[in-house]
């Protein structure tokens, strides 16, 4: 242990150093508590039903924010369970801290499989930094968000490195890690799940023909391509998830842009130089590894609904390949040309980094700060759990507010950013009702399916965030992948509505800040 | 190999360029520079106030100091539903009915109309503050001492009649 801990000390120790420095970049605009991940809402909802003493085997049975039960509460568990026993008060802040140390895990995850594959640490170190440059900024979100998705690619990459290590157990080994890769998440995990047996497997049959690897990799990835096209094809799959799912099947074309954005030109050279490298060398693991690379690249290829998701694997097989790759062209140079060359292309992936994030960011930066969640916001969720926290209220708003306040004020809501489309319907037509009668009707109307006995109580939250939202198209606000994600405050505009409101429905005002406004309504 | 290194850095270039043209924000606007001039404007150029002939601009915490083109006074285009007050109250712009009435109950004071015609008039106070009703804040222009400012209704734009810099003071809410 201690061999292994002088052998690795300095390497982990830059590796860790290097990730503090990016992940402090990635903040730099989004200081703590700040958060940059939408999806945690919907987590930390699920995750304060358990904390209130609720458990059930899927999200869906705990908030009606889910509609579609990828996964089971096992994630959710663990990070109820780390909140309650570190008695974690401030939610932003607490995310903030676990996704830096997750950002952190992974590189060194990138690290550890890199090592285990070449046992080189110069490879493996550049690993770690191209995985903390590298962030898929759209639907796989692999090392900055602490999501069920990530969580499982993680597990992945720990269950690949120790099946790598270990060859003696590793059918045992790929079979335990499996079962916690599915527990995590059942569709991302149970490919990783596949795709680890298959690595475990796999790895023991070793050959040594350049050209029979090309033939098989070229081969897997033809077929892991058109089986899920054909599959598209026979079976509409664009209703999985009520509909969202037809908004995250991008063409071809906008994968490669996404792959562009995320990765620069970087793999262009250096991932086929890592796979040429593979193919001419007798390490099974590292062939291997370019054969689950060709997999996941034509499945991920594929028209299919959400496959982009898998990108989180494909993170990982990328920076070790690439990282063979950039080792491969520099082991003939001079000791000092190679450090400066591997600087330099180091040094190019943190620009792919500065300008990939600062792209993703700038939509949502407001007052200087990018976050989905203003500090008008924070202080409004704070003031109504103080007031209303015990009570038998729900709250209802645009999809984008109630999302956030739900989870951070513990009051439900209808559906969150998922409220389905008779629920929006009825309060479009409550907020558009000429009388009070008429708009309490409506009001009352409005449900959450999970709880029987509907509250008497309704907290009608109104921010600047809903004001945008009411000026959206029709088919907009209706539109469940449609969110104001970025916080706005009242406009002049809003007042005037907002007054005009107060008149019409007798409302009673009993919180107000510049962004937001919240009415208590008894039904 | 170092000609594909070099390449490699090369694509690498976007970081640069995005640094460039990054954005600066002061309170709830952001401030760039285009080919006309400096631009002060929230999220993707809603509701922006064109500051034309200004060549640089600094920040220092809520005020936006413009620098202009030599011998080219700056030109201030607002747009058609901002409203334009100046510190004595006086309005110069025709908001709704509603929308006055949030302002007045905002104020504590009610507005003066400035008459519709001549639509081409002097700004005779030194402070004019511009609202969008559509976004949240203000921006306040301050008229340089020694200088004549004009109003002019029909091209929605306010003129000056010698260059000189221009400080505009970011407010949350009308600081009257």
């Amino acid at each position: 242990m201690k061999r292994l801990l002088t052998y690795h000390g300095m390497s982990c120790f830059i590796v860790i150093v290097l990730s503090i420095a990016l992940y402090l970049i990635w903040r730099s605009n989004s200081p703590y508590p700040h958060t940059l991940n939408w999806d945690i809402w919907e987590h930390q909802t699920v995750v304060n039903a358990i904390r209130n003493g609720s458990l059930a085997l899927f999200p869906s049975m705990l908030s009606d924010t889910f509609r579609f039960d990828g996964y089971t509460t096992i994630f959710h568990l663990f990070i109820a369970g780390i909140q309650t026993l570190t008695h974690v008060k401030n939610i932003l802040g607490f995310w903030w801290i676990a996704e830096g140390v997750f950002f952190i895990l992974t590189s060194l995850a990138a690290y550890a499989l890199t090592i285990s594959v070449t046992r080189n640490r110069m490879i493996a170190v550049m690993s770690a930094l191209l995985s903390a440059c590298f962030f898929e900024s759209s639907v796989a979100f692999t090392t900055f968000f602490l999501i069920p998705q990530t969580l499982a690619a993680f597990i992945w990459v720990l269950g690949m490195t120790a099946v790598t290590l270990h060859r003696a157990h590793r059918i045992r080994i790929a079979f335990l890690y499996s079962l916690m890769l599915i527990a995590v998440h059942g569709i991302v995990g149970g490919v990783g799940a596949i795709l680890l047996l298959f690595y475990a497997f796999g790895i023991s049959w070793s050959h040594n023909d350049t050209k029979l690897s090309t033939l098989m990799w070229i081969c897997v990835g033809v077929i892991a391509y058109a089986l899920p096209t054909l599959v598209t094809y026979f079976f509409p799959l664009g209703d999985i998830n009520a509909g969202e799912a037809q908004y995250f099947t991008q063409s071809l074309t906008q994968k490669l842009a996404l792959i562009q954005q995320w990765y620069g030109l970087l793999p262009v050279i250096f991932l086929s130089a890592g796979v040429w490298q593979i193919t001419r060398s007798h390490n099974a693991a590292a062939k291997m590894l370019g054969m689950l690379l060709f997999i996941l690249v034509g499945f991920i290829a594929a028209p299919f609904p959400y496959v982009l998701k898998f990108a989180t694997y494909i993170h990982y097989l990328i920076v070790v390949i690439m990282a063979i790759g950039i080792g491969g062209l520099v082991y003939d140079s001079h000791t000092r040309m190679r450090y400066v060359l591997v600087g330099l292309t180091g040094l190019t992936a943190m620009l792919v980094f500065i300008s990939n994030t600062t792209s993703w960011k700038n939509p949502i930066v407001y007052r200087g700060i990018a976050s989905e969640v203003s500090v008008d916001e924070q202080q409004a969720a704070t003031a109504i759990t103080a007031m209303f926290k015990q009570s038998d209220v729900m709250l209802i708003s645009d999809p984008a507010t109630q999302y956030i306040f739900e989870a951070l004020s513990g009051i439900n809501s209808p559906g969150g950013a998922y409220m389905d489309r008779e629920t929006r319907q009825l309060l479009l037509q409550a907020l558009s009702a000429d009388a009070e009668g008429s708009f309490l009707s409506a009001m009352a109307q409005i449900h959450d399916r999970l709880v029987v006995k509907q509250p008497k109580t309704i907290l009608l939250v109104i921010s600047g965030r809903t004001g945008k939202w009411l000026n959206s198209p029709t088919e907009k606000q209706l539109d469940i992948s449609y969110n104001i994600w970025r916080p706005e405050a009242l406009s002049l505009n809003d007042n005037v509505i907002l007054e005009m409101w107060k008149k019409r429905y007798n409302l009673q005002e009993v919180y107000k800040n510049p962004s937001i406004v919240i009415f208590n309504l008894h039904i | 190999m170092i000609v594909c290194f070099i390449l490699i850095i090369l694509a690498g270039r976007a970081g640069f360029s995005l640094w460039q043209t990054h954005e600066q924000h002061v309170g709830y606007f952001n401030v760039s520079s285009n080919s006309y001039g400096v631009a002060i404007y929230q999220e993707t150029r809603r509701a922006s106030v064109q500051f034309a002939n200004t060549h640089a601009f600094t920040i220092h915490n809520n005020e936006i100091t413009l620098f202009p083109r030599s011998n080219t006074p700056i030109l201030l285009t607002y747009n058609r539903d901002d409203i334009v007050i100046d510190d004595y109250s006086t309005l110069y712009t025709e908001p709704t009915q509603e929308q006055l009435t949030v302002l007045t109950q905002t104020l504590h004071t009610p507005l003066v109309k400035a008459p519709s015609s001549p639509r081409t008039i002097a700004l005779t106070h030194a402070r004019v503050y511009i609202v969008n009703p559509a976004i949240p804040g203000v921006l306040e222009v301050k008229i340089p001492d020694g200088l004549q400012a004009h109003i002019n209704r029909n091209e929605k734009q306010i003129t000056f009649n010698a260059p000189h810099s221009l400080t505009i003071t970011v407010y949350d809410t009308l600081p009257l």
